[in-house]
């Protein structure tokens, strides 16, 4: 009980360096490979990129591999963890797509001379969907390793299309009453 | 020499003005991150209303080892005065932490001095956070180490906040960012989204 004292502030002080040196090196969700919003990069961007997600864990690649009777059960095994490796990459560049949309629309409430705390709501209940499904599609990849099939990452891309939709809608808008 | 007990209504008596004080100056950081932008207003009024009386509750909540500890054999008003002091530290402590999570999360542009503010308000409440909590568990006969340990903190935050904080510090170095009139579109649409996020959570 003595030692409580200081646990509290090591750990308080371990939490707040930490934040604060995300917060120094400027590595902010959204901006962690030093990628910001602009509009260029919105006009090439799309989220069907991502579809092939879909069926990178569903199993029926494998099937079909096993139905030609190609390999034996070491390259299947490898097969498996070659899908596994594709899905972690698409994942993480998902993951940074979603933060820099996101960053764009943070930084549009910012920029603006009127009150718009109502969208810092809608963002912050879109990221918290959007990262719960994240942990859905790593706890699928865990999953995965250990033999199973698992859902594939249809929710993640609908979220991000979701959001992407919404915005290119607005942007084209934009567009076209400037021309 | 002043006698013991006048010197102790005096110290005690002083405590709440420190106390608005702490407030205003949590209150003072704050304007410096998030006050400053019309863009979130409300949202940063919430945040100092509700994470500033949330902290303290939840500070309050933890109260409970400090006024019941066996080890205590000072006089109760003291220990009701440090109890309340480490509660409105402690407040303050989660309040700044908080608001660094907040400043993580929102890419808020902040200046150097802000920082350095915000990094040495939060060790000298956390130190005082820790220092009365050990005081109030453990007794009287460590209070001389835990005030040396306190001024000592205090000395160290003292000549941080005099000799780091500068005039250039004040510049607030802007975050890679867009201009607004090549995002304002993005805030049309969000009004879309939020509808259809809420039709979604129905």
């Amino acid at each position: 009980m003595i030692y409580f004292p200081f646990v509290v502030g090591a750990v308080g002080s371990i939490i707040f360096l930490v934040l604060l040196s995300r917060l120094s090196s400027g590595a902010r969700r959204g901006s962690r490979r030093g990628e910001s919003f602009d509009p260029e990069w919105f006009e090439t961007f799309s989220a069907f990129r991502y579809l092939p997600m879909r069926r990178l864990l569903n199993g029926n690649d494998e099937a079909y591999l096993q139905g030609q009777n190609l390999g034996c059960r070491m390259s299947l095994r490898a097969f498996r963890a070659e899908r596994r490796q594709l899905f972690r990459i698409y994942l993480e560049d998902l993951r940074s797509d979603f933060y820099r949309l996101s960053l764009g629309a943070k930084q549009a409430i910012l920029n603006s001379a009127d009150d718009h705390s109502h969208h810092v709501e809608t963002l912050l209940s879109l990221e918290w969907r959007f990262q719960k499904t994240l942990w859905r599609a790593k706890a699928g990849l865990v999953l995965h390793a250990c033999g199973w099939s698992v859902s594939d990452a249809s929710d993640l891309i609908d979220v991000l299309q979701h959001f992407e939709f919404s915005l290119r809608e607005a942007y084209l808008a934009q567009n076209e009453s400037a021309v | 020499m002043l006698d013991r007990a006048i010197h102790a209504v005096i110290a005690l008596g002083c405590l709440p003005l420190l106390w608005i004080f702490y407030l205003v100056l949590v209150r003072e950081i704050h304007g410096k991150c998030l006050a400053r932008f019309p863009g979130i207003a409300k949202v940063g009024q919430q945040v100092l209303v509700y994470g500033l009386v949330g902290a303290i509750i939840l500070s309050v909540v933890t109260v409970q080892p400090d006024l019941h500890a066996e080890n205590h054999d000072g006089a109760l008003g003291v220990l009701y005065v440090t109890a309340a002091h480490r509660v409105i530290t402690g407040g303050v402590t989660l309040f700044l932490l908080l608001l660094t999570v907040i400043l993580n999360w929102f890419p808020v542009p902040t200046s150097n001095n802000t920082i350095l503010h915000t990094t040495f308000s939060f060790f000298f409440f956390l130190s005082m956070t820790v220092a009365h909590l050990y005081r109030n568990l453990s007794g009287k006969m460590f209070t001389s180490g835990v005030n040396l340990g306190i001024m000592a903190v205090s000395t160290i935050c003292l000549a941080g906040w005099g000799f780091l904080l500068q005039p250039k510090g004040e510049v607030v170095v802007a975050t890679e960012s867009t201009p607004h009139e090549e995002t304002s579109w993005i805030l049309a649409q969000m009004e879309a989204l939020n509808r259809a996020l809420l039709r979604g959570v129905k």
